[in-house]
């Protein structure tokens, strides 16, 4: 939501009289509101859906680490393979689609995924890890602390694909319209890279 | 460097076409096509108002016509982008005269076709102050009759020039603006304008000063 918000202050200072609606739900709710026209455009990781009319266009593509405290066993090890996370317990957001490839990556290894806490706010993610409820998902842009480490599973890429969703052949309104030409025009480069964590070195 | 902007276009175009004449050639067989088909005809002429635009800049800002009246005249160029020496050359010219244009109550506003990457290494490279707009899809160019569709030959051509202009306008259209420039009155009507399909041209600067200082 942080890369959206300065583009919503353009839209709010060039449309005074708008008002704005957003959904945050599971990629098959967005594509179902989307078909019905109750939303006229998402922001997305891959809707899971082929429908021929949804025009998808890549903005940017968000990396994530597991976020651990920074005394964690985790981190005496050279590399964390995905059999060192059994023991542990997940903090994921819900609608989080690397929660799911996570647990499949799991099945993939014949284990059982750990068993995990849903965490609707990023930021109660980063306190919980802090108070060893367990090891969080966490994308890299986003700065959780000094006292809190990423650590990367060994084989295992965690990326989420983010893109502009909207509807071929379907009007938009000029606030919408205009809230796409920003995005698209935007220079995403920077977005996804990661936040320098302090005491922390990255490769 | 201290070359007028048309002799500096000259020489460019004529070094084109001394070490690439089939490419030259292709450009004549387009430059003919568009000003058999009038194109850039029904672009604003002088006395017409200059339709508004609300564009984001290289920063990810809305700009319109409306807000940069308020603050005086307004030199609009439309360029076809930064891979076009022809528009850097152009860019660098206006970058060099932007306090004058200034001083006389004027303010430039560059547009292109391309997002706002591409934009800030127009604007880096050429030392410029004004901001560039993304015209995406060419929107703003088609309501003024300046979008041309770059045909087969041409597309071909550039993809092997190594401008491939897709990846600059996030879209697979292959359109670009006729370059044209119109100096705008704070009135909201054109003073003066540049238009030619030929896009080794470009209005002169000396024009330019003499029409906002008129």
């Amino acid at each position: 939501m942080e890369q959206m918000t300065p583009i919503l202050s353009e839209i709010a200072g060039a449309f005074p009289n708008i008002e704005i609606n957003i959904f945050r739900g599971p990629p098959h709710e967005i594509a179902d509101k989307m078909k019905s026209g109750d939303l006229e455009l998402a922001v997305s990781e891959p809707l899971g859906d082929e429908w021929e009319r949804f025009d998808a266009r890549k903005l940017y593509q968000e990396e994530f680490g597991l976020l651990v405290n920074r005394t964690h066993p985790l981190l005496q090890r050279n590399s964390v393979e995905i059999e060192d996370l059994v023991n542990e317990r997940l903090l994921c957001r819900p609608y989080c689609s690397l929660t799911d490839m996570l647990e499949l990556e799991f099945r993939k290894h014949g284990l059982t995924p750990p068993s995990k806490h849903e965490v609707p706010l990023v930021e109660d993610l980063a306190s919980m890890v802090r108070a060893n409820l367990g090891v969080g998902i966490w994308p890299k842009s986003r700065e959780a602390g000094g006292d809190l480490r990423l650590a990367q599973i060994q084989g295992f890429d965690m990326n989420a694909l983010i893109s502009l969703y909207t509807v071929f052949g379907r009007k938009q309104s000029a606030a919408a319209s205009t809230f796409v030409r920003l995005l698209r025009s935007k220079d995403w480069s920077a977005e996804g890279q990661p936040a320098i964590m302090a005491g922390e070195s990255l490769h | 460097m201290d070359a007028p902007l048309s002799e500096r276009l000259s020489t460019f175009a004529d070094d084109v076409r001394r070490l690439s004449p089939p490419f030259a050639d292709i450009v004549d067989r387009m430059l003919k096509r568009l000003y058999d088909s009038g194109a850039g005809d029904g672009a604003p002429n002088i006395g017409e108002p200059m339709p508004n635009f609300v564009l984001p800049d290289e920063t990810g800002h809305l700009v319109s016509l409306e807000e940069l009246l308020q603050k005086g005249q307004v030199v609009v160029s439309f360029n076809r982008g930064h891979w076009c020496p022809y528009c850097r050359l152009n860019a660098d010219a206006m970058a060099h005269v932007e306090k004058k244009v200034k001083d006389a109550g004027g303010q430039f506003v560059l547009i292109t076709p391309e997002t706002a990457k591409f934009n800030k290494t127009l604007k880096q490279d050429a030392r410029a102050l004004f901001p560039i707009l993304t015209d995406l899809d060419s929107g703003y160019a088609l309501e003024l009759q300046l979008a041309i569709q770059i045909n087969d030959e041409k597309r071909i051509a550039m993809t092997a020039a190594g401008w491939d202009i897709s990846k600059y306008q996030d879209n697979e259209n292959w359109t670009l603006p006729i370059p044209a420039t119109f100096v705008v009155g704070k009135d909201g009507r054109v003073k003066a304008r540049f238009v030619d399909p030929d896009y080794r041209k470009r209005m002169q600067i000396s024009d330019l000063i003499a029409a906002v200082e008129s």
